[in-house]
């Protein structure tokens, strides 16, 4: 490895926009972890996160700020691993932490990482977390093996999985027209400053994986119906102007282009419903939704948004910009587009296939995104095994979005175990 | 374990109630001590980080407004010594910033912006930009008769408004009031320009401006205590 992509690299494209978006109250933020079968050794742990951060360095990092762009430099500090706290994913301070973008907490039999975006993206915080898991195990005394997801620390960091990705493949020569509208957003009483609502359901795979093949659906595409649905109900009974209900679903694109980067190379595709065309039941909606997703995954139209994204990065009066200038522009555009017009985000990271002998030792993982500015439902969705996680974040106390999605599982015939942080 | 009787779904051992509904849990067969003990899924500790100050990112671009606005006022200054010496014409200039730089950057320099000294600064300002030209420009008598009066007669304008405005008031009251407190304004300038000599119209034009902005207040009083107006005017008006 070239010994400068260690000691400091670029923020990848996707990063960029992430130090701009930082507000006083919010950041892109979201929480992976893992529920192990015994309780946590904090300094056990402490010791597995130095190791783990030594095989993956596009962690042990700090964002500093350039005269044009922002930039990674490796930290020299130590990281810190916290008792556990009711409200993840608070808003990120490049300068507390130690620095770190990144907070490890444990509670109970739990290992919990605040990430932030501009490290990596849901594949690469599950990667991360994994090795952290299986180290602590191993420290533990159990014999893990490697694989996909978990890496053997001993290895030394691979550039591959540090490059930005997306100035590898983005090379379309076609326009994207993104055709953003306002979209609908289900409001409610907002919960205080640096808290939010978190909630997961706990539920089998096979069975829910049952249902949407019954459907001839994928599992993301029945929970992006479900959530559109459900908004489009509520919608109606609040008797306004209908505006569009609109889903973001990130790809990992490491499907479509093969790359090892750990960290971001997601798109968001966006789902759209609109009222205004008339009355839909939920197997129009599942259907609309299934074949916006099936049509809009298509690597080809992916890489046309991908080059338009990276159009705006390479734009020479946008690079001769100075930093604050671009952040504030970033902070005015994120303010003004956005959530305004996402009504539902939905982050599926999908199956997690560990080691066989850590199945035994793992209850659970734990996946949040961090409560949104707007949007009433920020999900996400990971399995492993027969364990599939879907979490609610949310800014406003309500929960009738949640318990419409859960109680429709439950009458589908999915055993759903509930966990909240505001029960 | 335990189930929500309302929602069907399992509940967590520890949970006291229903996440999704609320519903309070009981479950006569456990213990109640068991449901103590257990783990809960979050720990109860709710951490609110530190208030980072608003001012960093504000910091620097009020300084970047601050040098932007400095950089004529320089040009100015070194013209006035250098090439063109007839009068201190610069001073217009200068007065003319202060005074923009304190209407419209001063209140975001103040940490918490206080509504009376900002009324306060803007009004000894108005005045001291009113002496500059009046100075250089014109005679003392101008000054005395006419700019000071209707300043100070704005200035109390505004004073009353934002006295009213302490309380919580409904958006139409308020716009109401602006157009009550322009009206007010319109009629007193229009008699001391009257007055000082300098309109000779001053009085009738300060009359016509005081009825006109007064209907429209009035037409504000009326959309307000009015409920079928309001319903009508949301309904045309939304946006």
């Amino acid at each position: 490895m070239r010994k400068n992509t260690f000691e400091w690299f670029r923020l990848d494209n996707a990063a960029k926009i992430f130090p701009g978006q930082n507000s006083r109250t919010w950041s892109n933020v979201f929480r992976f972890g893992v529920e192990l079968k015994e309780e946590i050794d904090p300094a056990v742990l402490e010791k597995a996160l130095e190791r783990t951060l030594k095989r993956i360095p596009s962690f042990n990092v700090r964002i500093r700020n350039g005269f044009f762009w922002h930039y990674f430099e490796k930290n020299p500090e130590k990281p810190l691993v916290c008792p556990d706290i009711n409200n993840p994913c608070y808003r990120i301070n490049f300068k507390e932490n130690n620095g770190f973008l990144f907070r490890t907490y444990y509670h109970g039999r739990r290992i919990c990482v605040d990430v932030y975006h501009a490290l990596c993206d849901g594949y690469g915080a599950v990667i991360f977390v994994s090795t952290l898991a299986a180290e602590y195990l191993r420290l533990k005394g159990y014999s893990i093996s490697h694989n996909e997801f978990v890496l053997d620390v001993n290895e030394q960091p691979k550039e591959e999985e540090m490059e930005d990705a997306y100035s590898r493949y983005a090379s379309s020569r076609v326009k994207f027209d993104r055709g953003d509208k306002w979209a609908y957003h289900a409001r409610g009483t907002r919960v205080p400053r640096h808290t939010g609502n978190y909630m997961t359901g706990i539920m089998s795979f096979k069975q829910v994986h049952a249902i949407a093949k019954g459907y001839g659906v994928t599992v993301t595409e029945l929970f992006t119906a479900m959530l559109v649905d459900i908004h489009y109900r509520k919608q109606l009974r609040e008797n306004k102007k209908q505006k569009e209900i609109s889903v973001q679903v990130p790809v990992n694109l490491r499907k479509a282009f093969p790359s090892k980067t750990l960290r971001n190379f997601v798109l968001c595709l966006v789902v759209r419903i609109n009222p205004n065309l008339g009355e839909y039941t939920f197997e129009e909606i599942l259907r609309s939704v299934s074949l916006q997703l099936r049509l809009a995954n298509d690597p080809k139209m992916i890489n046309s948004l991908m080059t338009e994204n990276l159009k705006i990065e390479r734009n020479p009066v946008a690079r001769l910009l100075p930093l604050p200038v671009k952040d504030l522009g970033v902070g005015i555009t994120f303010l003004i587009t956005a959530e305004q017009k996402t009504s539902i985000l939905l982050s599926n990271v999908g199956l997690v296939k560990l080691p066989e002998e850590m199945y035994e030792l793992v209850e659970k993982y734990i996946f949040y995104t961090g409560a949104g500015k707007l949007n009433g439902a920020r999900c996400s969705a990971m399995s492993t095994g027969d364990t599939l996680i879907f979490g609610f974040s949310s800014c406003y106390e309500e929960t009738d979005i949640q318990r419409e999605f859960f109680t429709r599982l439950v009458k589908m015939g999915v055993h759903v175990k509930i966990e909240s942080n505001r029960d | 374990m335990s189930y929500c009787v309302n929602c069907g779904v399992e509940l967590d051992v520890s949970a006291r109630k229903c996440a999704l509904c609320g519903t309070a849990v009981y479950n006569p067969n456990e213990n109640g001590d068991k449901q103590k003990e257990a783990v809960r899924p979050f720990s109860e500790y709710i951490y609110l980080p530190e208030e980072l100050s608003p001012y960093g990112r504000k910091k620097l671009i009020l300084a970047i407004i601050t040098t932007v606005m400095l950089i004529p006022n320089i040009v100015c200054i070194l013209l006035n010594l250098t090439l063109f010496k007839s009068h201190p014409w610069s001073l217009g200039v200068i007065s003319g910033s202060l005074f923009l730089w304190s209407a419209f950057v001063f209140p975001f320099v103040m940490k918490k912006p206080r509504p009376y000294i900002l009324w306060a600064a803007d009004s000894i300002l108005a005045c001291l930009n009113a002496l500059v030209f009046v100075w250089l420009y014109s005679d003392m008598k101008l000054l005395i008769e006419c700019l000071l009066p209707i300043i100070a007669s704005c200035s109390l304008c505004v004073l009353a408004y934002m006295l009213w405005y302490r309380r919580k008031r409904h958006i139409i009251l308020k716009i109401a009031f602006v157009f009550l407190a322009f009206s007010l304004v319109c009629l007193s300038s229009g008699i001391i320009l009257k007055l000082s000599g300098l309109l000779a119209f001053g009085t009738e034009i300060g009359i016509i401006c005081f009825v006109s902005f007064l209907a429209i207040a009035c037409f504000f009083f009326y959309c307000y205590s009015s409920k079928t107006i309001r319903r009508w005017a949301s309904k045309r008006f939304f946006f």
